[in-house]
């Protein structure tokens, strides 16, 4: 083999420093095993080329025929051409002139001297060799014709390598996986609808844009003219807008049954239509391609207008295993043939046809995979869910879920955007006059974000308390088989009225809310049968913060607000609620994640839960505690109310070790959490122990007075008056209802409070519940 | 799992691993002298490379699936008792993290022939102790015996004295295919020699003489493919044993061709010739029954030398007339030879590593290392003076 030297020609436009540094890269490659030899840099004018002969290693008897089957020499020369930026950039390495381009991946271009180049790595050439410097090249660079040379360059590890496109100037928008559903063992074709844009550059020289439309087109002659049109768009005289057809194609099976598939990598060398024809016949669907034609021959036969009009081709060609990052082995190959009314074809085999690039459509397959869920994305594992509230906080869950490709299916919204909800909406305005547009409902607007996505949210505007309560709006707004309803309002008016809808509601509901400006978050999930509720769910989560002295400072502290608070939670729909958009994303998109993950993994199936994060000093990271919230026991009022008694699994617990520690007497204390008028429900969150002058004996327990209104008030006090004394609870020895004494004790407790109070009863076959009615109740009756 | 062929760069020593397409592996011989264990000396760490491409079991115990000591010198079993475990395998420790090796081959006759001839080093010792100790537990458990305790036994003894061991001995021209007590199908040994004992007293002396060895020609497969790769291996077997061979072996020479040769005895003139290189030069003849013993290459066949550089002196082995007899053969098949100390270089000798594809046995690419560029040359290969 001959090495030619150049000499050394000294241009003034090469640096010392640069000299300096290919020098350096030349001692590095030839010091790799596999460099035989290593020519004198030529400086021309602008790159500097370097000749390495490169011995391949070969098995035995192909290199002792001097050569692989695939076309490698044993020795093969490598040019390395050191761009002037070097070594910011890195040295592209080529191949012989009469390297064979049929070899997976090889770039789609030749260097100027019509050198083939191998892509030696996946991913930008110059960020890896920023991690790799040359030597990293000369490595890539052997290992490349290391594989070239047993035909291993594509694998089945790997995947498949598509044919390059990527630098086609020319492309096709099309949803992929739709064109690929159409394939199937008998082999065939199918015209679908498809736009086109076509910018003349020059005389005979065009740029063109397509997209396909999943819509099948029955071509004849009686539908051809309505079909087929062309004309010009603006007023360049250079666009043209069409409209027409796709043809797809798709290969059938051998004669032993077995599908065609198409194992030979070929580089993309279509130029006309007898090379498109040779191409068919490499993919196996030269009969599906001559089929398609035909028919369009004779269908464009008698339509008066002369074109011409643009074609796309599309074929879905099989190859042997899966195409790299990709979970099939059906290769797209496109491209783009212009055709006349009349003779179709008038020049035959010499009409030209152009390769095309392929776009992906935004689908929610593409952003699946994008977001790493390609495994998991269909439907039965990412189960549908729907947005109530399109918020700053609910418009960032939703468009999360909707990059994911999972939008809601729907939004409950009645609200509209107003200027300040610029500030941390998703939602981007508009420029200059259009923003007008943008003071439209949040619902409908956000519903026409997603549609960009190529995924569909349908809008409520309406009040979510009458969506929730009218069957003809909820039936639609929830329809069967909605997994989750996320209720991002922050409502305590929507969360009352989703508690109260008990069962009629469909899927479970979860909610995401913050608190104290972002300093605070929870997401809340129910449990099956909506138990744990998300009454249930809210009262434990107030009594878990108050036993969180950070958590408690924040959710309970007085701070700016108003002593006497009975609502909790500002929304951050509140215009009071000050905070960054930033901060509301932290929590946002923890809240996406989270439905992802439980959309892959399913709702807890036992308990609801609750996931509380708490922003870390530097405002920067949210820190999450999980927890847990077995089923609420729920125990019916006796006498004649429709009052219940939810009772926590860790209350029910306390009550039943403090009854084993008096087994011949009665026991009791006295019950703490919060009491719900629109639902009629005590939620019993904690106990509190009897005094020490309370008396117990076998048919009689009574609640001493020693310091338990100091505890009652200390314990209210620290909650802000959120959590409270709900009535009390004591034991009976045997399965008896509430006694005499019991009816007494309640009516008197009424009558020594406003609010109603619960007379709670364990007996050693469960609960029993009194309802004491509260002074204004007593008054009116 | 690829098969491959490993040549750890020992000096003038052999020490080869095969690792078959099923994953089980065999070594043949170690030579792991004191100073490759030293990390201040220059020569290879064979024994970090070794364990890099072994396996450890569920116990965490590293180990070989199979060991053949083909002859008992000094450069074939160095380092025996420095890195395997020795003796029952319930006494392997934790923190001596010893290689286990689960069957033995060993060949009692080339043990014989050895020890009449030279007084044997403490590693071979300790190799013939182990495979004792290993014979007897047979004796006493028959093939009940497990991992760490197994062991095959390579061509007959003298005077019937592998008789009772039939289950695990392997004769002369026997092909076996069973690892570790189980059959594999991705590789077979041919056992060619040690020859049986030579009832003629004289015959029987230079076998002797002639660094009697475990002679296989090993056939593996290569991702999925059988016979990809013929492997002749013959430790420092000399000419009258190849001479033997071939008269044997002419007619039917099939148990006598590789794709990869082992040149015996680290490239020795002694292998080819009944005369010395260091007394005669250039007017040393080629015993040509021996030369076709060893010129049985098919297509491409490498020939390796496991030895130091081959230089152009008086020095046997490696001997410079021996490589350019190899280079000669090679060339009737368009082969190669290759010395394991010479490559990738003199100063950097590295592990040869074969691996065996559909497409036949074929070197591995070798990479640049980052060491190589930025490894200890700021401090260079001897100490520098600072003034």
């Amino acid at each position: 083999m001959v090495v030619s030297r150049w000499d050394m020609a000294e241009t003034e436009s090469f640096t010392k420093q640069y000299r300096s540094g290919i020098r350096q890269a030349c001692a590095v490659i030839s010091a790799h095993p596999a460099v035989q030899q290593i020519s004198e840099p030529d400086y021309g004018e602008t790159t500097v080329r370097v000749n390495i002969v490169v011995e391949v290693p070969l098995p035995n008897a192909w290199r002792a025929e001097g050569q692989s089957p695939y076309g490698v020499m044993r020795f093969e020369e490598v040019c390395l051409d050191f761009p002037p930026d070097f070594p910011l950039d890195p040295p592209e390495p080529s191949l012989r002139p009469d390297f064979s381009r049929d070899l997976a991946h090889m770039q789609p271009w030749l260097t100027q001297d019509g050198r083939p180049v191998p892509c030696i790595q996946d991913g930008k050439m110059s960020e890896f060799s920023h991690q790799e410097g040359v030597r990293g090249v000369i490595n890539q660079t052997v290992l490349w014709l290391d594989h070239a040379a047993e035909g291993r360059l594509i694998s089945e590890e790997q995947g498949w390598e598509p044919t390059r496109r990527d630098q086609l100037p020319d492309y096709i928008v099309a949803d992929e996986d739709v064109l690929r559903r159409y394939v199937d063992k008998r082999g065939g074709y199918r015209f679908l609808q498809y736009h086109y844009l076509r910018n003349e550059k020059a005389e005979g020289v065009d740029e063109l844009y397509g997209q396909i439309i999943d819509k099948q087109t029955p071509l004849s002659r009686e539908s051809a003219k309505n079909i087929f049109q062309e004309g010009p768009i603006g007023v360049s005289g250079k666009l043209f807008g069409g409209m027409g057809l796709a043809l797809i194609l798709w290969p059938g099976k051998q004669p032993s049954g077995e599908p065609v598939i198409c194992e030979k990598y070929a580089q993309e060398n279509v130029i006309d239509l007898a090379s498109l024809k040779a191409r068919a016949s490499l993919y196996g669907c030269h009969r599906e391609l001559t089929d398609g034609l035909s028919r369009l021959s004779s269908s464009v036969t008698g339509y008066d207008q002369a074109g011409p009009f643009n074609l796309a081709i599309i074929f879905c060609v099989r190859r042997p295993f899966n195409l790299i990052g990709k979970t099939t082995p059906i290769e797209l190959c496109a491209y783009f043939i212009d055709f006349h009314a009349g003779e179709a074809f008038p020049n035959g085999d010499a009409t030209p046809v152009q390769p095309a690039g392929l776009r992906e459509q935004i689908s929610p397959t593409l952003l699946a995979r994008l977001s790493g869920l390609s495994d998991q994305g269909n439907e039965d594992s990412h189960p549908s869910w729907a947005l109530i509230g399109a918020g700053s906080l609910g418009s960032k869950l939703a468009l999360h879920m909707t990059r994911a490709g999972f939008a809601p299916v729907s939004v409950v919204d009645n609200s509209t955007i107003s200027p300040h909800n610029a500030a941390r909406h998703a939602l981007i305005p508009p420029s200059g006059d259009m923003q007008l547009r943008f003071l439209d409902a949040k619902a409908r607007l956000l519903s026409e974000a997603v549609a960009g996505f190529s995924q569909t949210t349908t809008p409520f505007v309406h009040d979510v308390v009458k969506v929730i309560n009218t069957r003809s709006l909820s039936k639609d707004a929830w329809p069967k088989g909605t997994w989750a309803i996320v209720n991002t309002t922050a409502s305590l008016r929507v969360r009352a009225a989703l508690c109260a809808a008990g069962n009629n509601i469909r899927g479970r509901v979860i909610e995401s809310v913050l608190y104290g400006g972002g300093k605070l978050g929870l997401i809340a999930t129910e449990g099956p049968h909506r138990n744990p509720g998300l009454g249930d769910l809210f009262s434990y989560f107030y009594a878990y913060c108050k036993s969180h002295a950070s958590m408690r400072e924040i959710l309970f502290g007085t701070g700016d607000h108003d002593l006497e608070r009975t609502t909790i939670g500002q929304g951050c729909g509140s215009s009071t609620m000050r905070m960054s958009d930033g901060r509301i994303s932290l929590f946002g998109a923890a809240s996406a994640e989270y439905l992802l993950s439980k959309q892959r993994d399913g709702l807890p199936d036992e308990n609801g839960e609750l996931l509380v994060g708490l922003l870390d000093q530097s405002g920067l990271g949210v820190s999450w505690h999980h927890v847990n919230v077995p089923p609420f026991t729920v125990v019916e009022c006796g006498n004649g109310e429709k009052w219940s008694v939810h009772i926590s699994d860790e209350v029910v617990t306390k009550i039943v070790q403090e009854v084993s520690l008096w087994p011949n007497a009665e026991t009791g204390g006295v019950l703490i959490g919060r009491q719900d008028e629109i639902t009629q429900t005590f939620y019993v969150v904690d106990v509190l122990s009897a005094p020490p002058d309370s008396t117990r004996s076998p048919h009689e327990f009574v609640l001493g007075q020693e310091g338990i209104r100091k505890s009652i008030d200390d314990y209210s006090e620290e909650t802000n008056w959120t959590l409270y004394c709900l009535g009390t609870w004591h034991s009976h020895l045997n399965p008896s209802g509430p006694s005499g004494l019991d009816r007494q004790t309640a009516q008197a407790i009424g009558l020594a409070r406003l609010a109603p109070s619960a007379l709670l009863i364990h007996t050693p076959d469960g609960f029993q519940a009194l309802l004491a009615g509260g002074r204004s109740r007593t008054d009116e009756q | 799992m690829k098969a491959k062929l490993n040549f750890f760069p020992v000096g003038n020593g052999d020490m080869t691993l095969l690792e078959t397409e099923s994953g089980k592996t065999i070594l043949v011989d170690i030579n792991i002298r004191a100073a490759a264990d030293n990390p201040d000396d220059e020569t290879p760490d064979v024994a970090t490379e070794l364990r890099d491409r072994l396996k450890r079991d569920s116990k965490g115990r590293l180990y070989a699936d199979a060991f053949l000591l083909s002859h008992p010198d000094q450069d074939h079993c160095g380092g025996l008792r420095n890195h395997f475990h020795l003796g029952p395998p319930d006494e392997w420790s934790k923190d001596d993290d010893k290689i286990l090796i689960r069957e033995i081959w060993s060949s009692p006759m080339v043990f014989r022939r050895a020890s009449s001839n030279h007084t044997l080093c403490k590693d071979a010792k300790e190799f013939n102790s182990e495979a004792r100790r290993r014979v007897q537990a047979f004796r006493d458990h028959g093939n009940d015996v497990g991992e760490g305790d197994r062991i095959l036994i390579l061509g007959e003894d003298e005077n019937g004295k592998t008789d009772d061991l039939d289950d695990i001995l392997i004769r002369v021209d026997e092909t076996f295919s069973r690892i570790n007590g189980a059959d594999d199908n991705t590789f077979s040994a041919y056992l060619l020699a040690p020859l049986p004992k030579d009832e003629d007293e004289e015959g029987e002396e230079e076998l002797s003489k002639n660094k009697s060895s475990t002679i296989l020609q090993f056939t593996l497969s290569g991702e999925g493919y059988a016979d990809q790769c013929r492997y002749l291996t013959g430790g420092d077997a000399e000419v009258a044993i190849w001479e033997k061979l071939w008269n044997k072996h002419e007619d039917d020479p099939d148990c006598m061709t590789y794709d990869v040769l082992l040149t015996p005895h680290h490239c020795s003139w002694h292998s080819l010739s009944y005369d010395s290189w260091s007394d005669m030069g250039e007017d040393a003849e080629v015993c040509q029954v021996a030369r076709d013993a060893l010129s049985q290459g098919r297509s491409g066949a490498l020939l390796i030398a496991s030895s130091n550089p081959v230089k152009d002196d008086k020095n046997d082995p490696p001997c410079i007339r021996a490589k350019r007899e190899y280079e000669d053969i090679a060339n009737d098949f368009s082969g190669e030879f290759k010395c394991v100390g010479e490559l990738p270089s003199e100063d950097n000798p590295d592990v040869l590593e074969i691996k065996v594809t559909k497409n036949g046995p074929k070197p591995l690419v070798r990479h640049l290392a980052s060491s190589t560029i930025l490894g200890t040359g700021a401090i260079g290969r001897q100490p520098l003076g600072h003034g």
